[in-house]
């Protein structure tokens, strides 16, 4: 595949009470982003195991997005924070691991940030775009 | 140094100030992990190479030390460890494995030579040091200094050759000490089928790694057992220097110290009480 033509596929772990909603606000406010995005619905940040980030890199997504609310604001009051110790390890990790960490991110979306996450998206999506295609994925050339 | 553990052993065993001892015992050139119950039996007792005293048997899923407590609550022990079996100790009573109270740990440093050949940072324990002199620990991997020059493609092609040699025998995770898991994400169907090799890289491969980012004691098991050579430590060095930068925090070092990865006290120390976490 041309870079020209590549359409990244990118997948965003969202969580229930502020970055779903948040997503959920920017398609009923009808604000435009790219469709590249798969969400995945959890219920708080503090789910993602690092380990989904590297399982969904290694079964084919290029880019992975993890949403939470903005620090302080956690439904169980405690979640992003672990989730956002847990991201510089992940990234130290994916740099180990031969991945570009630019690969993943981190982002607090809080659910009235509809527009904002349209911005996350596009830009992220622009940025994988540079990025080409994951080195990971089955069938591309190691 | 062995005629003074030896000793001092006598003398804690016959004052009757612990009821047993922990140790590795040699008869017939074999070693095997020993309780020393009576001082007669002391002349067993071995410490010149090392073993994996604390090691977490996986049929049983508990280590030595553990299975005791559990079965003779209230039973004085001591265990004679190495640096790396201290900072074991000291990992599992953070995770509620073992128990600090009426343990006694009789600490003896390994020589620089010891030291090379694990690749130990730091070859003697931090707390319980009684029998030998400090030796300076070898801070970097063999292959260290070449993996940071490698370019991220590199490392990415680096790795590939490394794990394709993966024969998923679990020597990794069963020789480690600070692994006592039940359920064990390595045999999680989600990540590898039983009888299914090679096996796909990266996630099977990391998930040890990972789990240990803020727990290895860099005691260099994994890679001592590990059949294919590959170099195991390589990869979870970064991580554990990543943690070190962040929150300034050594495995291993201190029982009373939190994992990062666990608490987020420091974060929240306005704002909330102490008793949420």
């Amino acid at each position: 595949m041309s870079d020209k033509g590549f359409e990244p596929r990118i997948v965003a772990f969202l969580c229930n009470w502020c970055s779903y909603t948040g997503a959920d606000l920017a398609g009923t406010s009808r604000l435009k982003y790219p469709a590249n995005v798969r969400t995945i619905r959890v219920m708080c940040s503090g789910r993602i195991d690092p380990l989904f980030i590297i399982s969904a890199l290694q079964k084919g997504a290029d880019g992975v997005l993890i949403g939470g609310c903005h620090i302080g604001d956690c439904h169980y009051q405690k979640g992003n924070y672990s989730a956002r110790r847990r991201a510089a390890i992940t990234e130290t990790m994916l740099e180990s691991l031969g991945i570009d960490p630019r690969r993943f991110r981190l982002e607090w979306v809080s659910a009235s940030e509809g527009p904002k996450y349209a911005e996350v998206i596009t830009d992220f999506t622009r940025q994988i775009k540079e990025l080409g295609p994951n080195p990971l994925k089955k069938g591309a050339a190691k | 140094m062995i005629s003074e553990i030896k000793k001092y052993c006598r003398e804690l065993l016959d004052s009757k100030k612990v009821d047993a001892i922990i140790g590795v015992s040699e008869e017939e050139g074999q070693w095997m992990p020993f309780l020393f119950t009576e001082s007669s039996q002391l002349d067993k007792l071995f410490v010149d190479k090392k073993y994996p005293l604390m090691t977490t048997s996986k049929p049983m899923k508990e280590n030595i030390l553990s299975y005791i407590q559990r079965k003779h609550p209230g039973m004085k022990l001591a265990i004679v460890a190495r640096g790396c079996d201290e900072r074991a100790i000291f990992e599992l009573v953070k995770r509620g494995q073992v128990k600090l109270e009426n343990l006694e740990i009789i600490g003896y440093a390994c020589d620089r030579r010891q030291a090379e050949t694990c690749t130990c940072p730091t070859p003697h324990p931090t707390k319980n040091l009684k029998f030998g002199e400090k030796a300076e620990g070898v801070k970097e991997h063999k292959l260290a200094a070449e993996f940071d020059k490698m370019s991220l493609e590199e490392k990415s092609r680096f790795w590939h050759k490394q794990f394709s040699k993966c024969i998923k025998c679990y020597g990794c995770r069963n020789a480690c000490p600070v692994c006592f898991c039940k359920t064990c994400l390595m045999e999680a169907h989600f990540y590898t089928q039983p009888g299914e090799l090679p096996v796909e890289y990266p996630t099977f491969h990391f998930v040890q790694r990972y789990h240990h980012a803020a727990q290895c004691i860099e005691c260099g098991e994994c890679e001592l057992a590990c059949p294919m050579d590959i170099p195991l430590r390589l990869m979870s060095q970064p991580l554990l220097r990543q943690t070190k930068e962040l929150y300034d925090y050594v495995p291993g070092m201190d029982p009373e110290q939190e994992c990062p990865l666990f608490t987020i006290k420091q974060e929240r120390a306005e704002e909330a009480s102490d008793e949420l976490f």
